[in-house]
């Protein structure tokens, strides 16, 4: 008989902000998992009354719901892993579904890379351009020596626990306006010369479900966490900033130019929300993170 | 509930009806074995995974990806849910002996080894045999495999103990083609394997197949592989576009296969490969003269698995795949 197929020593952490029926269809995929983790934990953030009773439904007794009292992603990812049993801690979000090695393939990817972060492939459901953050490449890649932020996905992280609290987490600071806490957090892992690991077989499948205005609006957020984030590091003097914020007007102006010239539609086009998001996320965290000095 | 000795899975895409003719009662029809079928659905848009869950059969199960992640990860995730000792793999339009997997773990078991191939034979789409596979040795392998895909069949042919494909790392879901190629080479480091000298493997040529599509990727995808396993050489470089040109040989394509000894010959100046090349222009009976002008010449002859001119014989067990007339 094959090796262990019972459940593996890791937790699933899915923060939500209590959107029923994503949650349930992420809950089905996770039951389906061979081998299934030893924990799972929900953490919820809309204190959503009939939440329990539907993961109970799902996944039963080797789930449970942590109620975040905070908001934005940064801080129910980091109640997620204070919550968590197990040294690695898989995450994903609500509106994700993950294929049926998922679970294994994270656990068999930290064992072998001790201490590394791994994020891997995310792949479009329904219209690939209504659906943002995905990525699809097919080459493992050793990140460890870059020094940027973009390398992360949020949506398909594992993660060893106790380093990333170490280094104080995901920023909380970041709120729900801050899309971008993902990336901060992955600046930081790098630059204090963590492991990352990006790995083309630990993939987790996007859903489409925003329209055209909704997304608009998240590129915007996007735009803004990067203004948010780049105003932080700039405040503590890190002057490589600035040539990320250059570069992020660059691809603003590019994606401007394509939108006129080829006619795309702005909600498909990730880099058009950076004139409407970057100022303002840069003036806020100019003004929060001038805090700290 | 009981593992069972073998599991076999089968990735498949938008392909029910070979997987319903031809891997499905390969499997299913195997004698004096408890086995498991999975099947890896990736995203069929045909309904494959609801056919398979209406077998009703109790050793079937489907698994169904999301999304389309191709052959080498859904076969990785066949792997992952699968329960057996052993693991064989079968595409989902090749054809297996029923004594296969049976006669397979027995030679392996018999020469306490964790991996086993056997002969294969090529048929075309009406399951006429167009040639038999060379058949290496376990010894002359792992300096074969440096060459090319030498191991008879492909993916549908090993069968591997699930320990040792644990252990060695899966199939490696960056490659677009030649994973199976990239897995011998890795399990022959560890071990050689046993070999049954039966043909108990049909495999399929028609025209879809992947060494004969997206040739542009072909080149970078073989260094690729051949880089992560040490250095290439110009050697090594010429066995292979030589492998390839004799894959295409095999499967009739007369014109791509010229093409194919052409560049070799251009590539590495070989004269031997531009002989090939005039004779593959003529098919099977021309690749034969210019094999037997090669012997005349230079006492030597690369192209002898290429040019046999006449096919096999159809091993007996196929007959039963065949539709009534």
């Amino acid at each position: 008989m094959r090796a262990d197929r019972d459940a593996v020593p890791v937790t699933v952490a899915i923060p939500t902000i209590g959107r029923l029926e994503p949650i349930r269809r992420c809950l089905e995929s996770l039951r389906a998992c061979v081998p299934s983790p030893a924990e799972i934990l929900v953490v919820d953030q809309s204190h959503e009354p009939t939440l329990v009773e539907l993961v109970a439904e799902v996944v039963g007794d080797r789930a449970r719901v942590v109620p975040s009292r905070g908001l934005g992603v940064a801080r129910a990812r980091n109640d997620g892993l204070r919550a968590a049993a197990h040294p690695v801690v898989l995450v994903t979000d609500d509106d994700c579904t993950v294929p049926v090695d998922w679970v294994g393939t994270g656990h068999r990817l930290t064992a072998a890379y001790p201490g590394a972060i791994v994020t891997g492939r995310v792949l479009p459901v329904g219209d690939p351009r209504a659906v943002p953050s995905t990525k699809d490449d097919p080459v493992p890649v050793d990140l460890s020596s870059e020094r940027r932020g973009g390398w992360l996905f949020g949506n398909n992280m594992a993660l060893p626990c106790a380093a990333v609290l170490d280094l104080g987490g995901f920023d909380e600071r970041f709120g729900p306006e801050e899309a971008a806490e993902d990336n901060e957090f992955c600046y930081r892992w790098l630059r204090a010369g963590r492991p990352l690991r990006y790995e083309p077989s630990f993939l987790v499948q996007h859903h489409d479900w925003r329209s055209p205005d909704e997304l608009e609006r998240l590129y915007v957020r996007y735009a803004r966490g990067e203004g948010f984030f780049y105003a932080k590091h700039l405040r503590h003097g890190d002057l490589r900033m600035l040539r990320f914020v250059i570069r992020d007007l660059a691809w603003g102006v590019r994606a401007l130019g394509s939108g006129l010239l080829k006619g795309r539609e702005s909600w498909t086009d990730s880099r058009r929300g950076v004139f409407k998001g970057m100022p303002g996320g840069f003036a806020a965290g100019w003004r929060v993170f001038g805090k700290d000095r | 509930m009981n593992a069972p000795e073998v599991s076999v899975i089968i990735a498949t895409r938008n392909r029910w009806p070979m997987l319903s003719s031809n891997a499905l009662p390969s499997a299913l029809g195997q004698e004096g074995v408890e086995l498991e079928v999975v099947v890896v659905d990736d995203a069929s848009d045909d309904g494959t995974a609801e056919h398979v869950e209406g077998l009703a059969d109790s050793r079937v199960r489907v698994v169904r990806n999301e999304t389309n992640r191709r052959l080498p990860a859904s076969r990785n995730v066949g792997t992952e849910v699968a329960r057996g000792t052993w693991l064989a793999f079968l595409d989902d339009d090749d054809l297996w002996s029923p004594r296969k997997v049976r006669a397979q773990i027995d030679a392996a078991e018999a020469s306490a080894t964790s991996w086993v191939y056997s002969q294969c034979v090529v048929v075309d789409a009406e399951l006429r045999p167009l040639d038999l596979h060379p058949f290496p040795a376990p010894e002359e392998l792992d300096e074969l495999l440096r060459g090319g895909n030498h191991v008879p069949g492909g993916g549908s042919n090993v069968i591997v103990r699930a320990k040792a494909f644990d252990e060695i790392g899966r199939f490696d879901e960056g490659l677009r083609f030649f994973e199976d190629w990239d897995l011998w080479l890795r399990l022959v480091r560890v071990a050689l394997p046993a070999a049954c000298p039966d043909v108990l493997v049909a495999r399929v040529e028609h025209g879809s197949n992947m060494l004969f599509r997206d040739e542009a990727d072909i080149g970078a995808t073989f260094e690729r592989i051949l880089a992560k396993h040490g250095p290439v050489s110009d050697g090594q470089r010429q066995a292979v576009a030589e492998w390839i040109a004799h894959e295409h040989m095999r499967a009739g394509f007369n014109l791509r296969a010229a093409r194919y000894y052409a560049r070799a010959a251009v590539a590495y100046r070989s004269p031997g490969n531009a002989a090939a090349a005039a004779g593959a222009l003529f098919g099977r009976r021309g690749l034969s003269a210019a094999s037997r002008l090669l012997v005349a010449t230079r006492g030597a002859t690369h192209l002898e698995e290429a040019a046999l001119p006449d096919p096999p014989e159809a091993p007996e067990w196929l007959a039963a795949f065949r539709p009534a007339d």
